[in-house]
Order: C-alpha cells, then structure tokens, then sequence
C-alpha cells in the first residue's frame, strides 16, 4: 500500500493508540490525533506513572552527555 | 488487608475512573471504555465500603456512619500523613 505519508501505519500486529488517517487542510492549523484505546497500564503503576494510558507516557528523560 | 494497602488500592482505582472519565468525555461511544469504567467503579466502591467498615469514613457527607457517634471527627484529617500512604514505597512495592 503506498504511503501517502499522511497515514501512521502502525508496526505488524500492534496497535495505534490514535486515529492513524490525518489529513492536514492547512497551513499553520496544529492537529491532534484521536486517542485510541490499545492497551492500560496496571492500575498501580497508572498512578506512579500519572495516567493509565501508555501512550499518553512521556516522561521527559535526559541524554547522557 | 492493612489499612494503607487497602488505601492505596482504592487510591488507585480511583485514579483510573478519573483517567477513564477524562478519555470518556470525549469518546462516550467507546463502550468497551465504558465497560471499564465500569468495573473499575463497582471494584472502588466494594474496596471503599470494606475501607470504611473497617477504619471509618471516606467522606464527611456520603460515608455510613458505623458506631453510634460521628467518626469523621475522631479521624485523622485527610490530609495528614498518617491518613494517607507513601507514593515512592508504593512504587517500590509494583517493581
């Protein structure tokens, strides 16, 4: 299937934790995804880690130098 | 159950019912979300009645009072240390 590289194609057999057909209309209009539930963290580690939605988890890691 | 593991599990359940809610106020047709919601709603309040039969009221308006004088006084104010748990041990404990 050719890429029009508008569509996120999610890796074999995983799933996209958002809408994957985004169709940018316009200049200088930020877009974001609809969330798609794939998968849940525990219920414990959701409140260590501050949402049950893995891929809402981005913590914020620095480089080693 | 100790006090602060039951405390903590219902910490948590309550967590995701409010994460749930967040994703449901914008995908209210996701019934298998709703579905989940669901359970994690009926497991936190069967945990909290347990919590609450055992070492007293929750909420100062929507707790049982068990005994015959008001427990919501006598209890540690909600936001002291002793009537909470320590998030980091918690971690510890899921590794």
């Amino acid at each position: 299937m050719q890429n029009d590289n508008k569509t996120a194609i999610a890796p074999a057999g995983e799933c996209l934790p958002y809408e994957a057909e985004i169709a940018p209309d316009s200049l200088a209009r930020a877009y974001v995804p609809y969330q798609k539930i794939c998968s849940y963290f525990s219920p414990s580690k959701g409140l260590v880690n501050g949402t049950i939605f893995p891929g809402l988890y981005k913590p914020y890691r620095c480089k080693e130098a | 159950m100790s006090e602060k593991e039951l405390l903590k599990k219902l910490t948590v359940l309550d967590f995701m019912a409010v994460d749930l809610q967040l994703y449901l106020d914008t995908h209210p047709d996701d019934t298998e979300a709703v579905e989940k919601y669901n359970s994690v709603i009926k497991d936190a309040d069967l945990l909290r009645s347990q919590y609450e039969k055992m070492y007293g009221p929750l909420f100062s308006f929507r707790s049982y009072n068990h005994g015959d004088t008001f427990k919501w006084v006598g209890e540690p104010w909600p936001w002291k240390a002793e009537a909470n748990f320590n998030i980091e041990e918690a971690e510890k404990e899921d590794k």
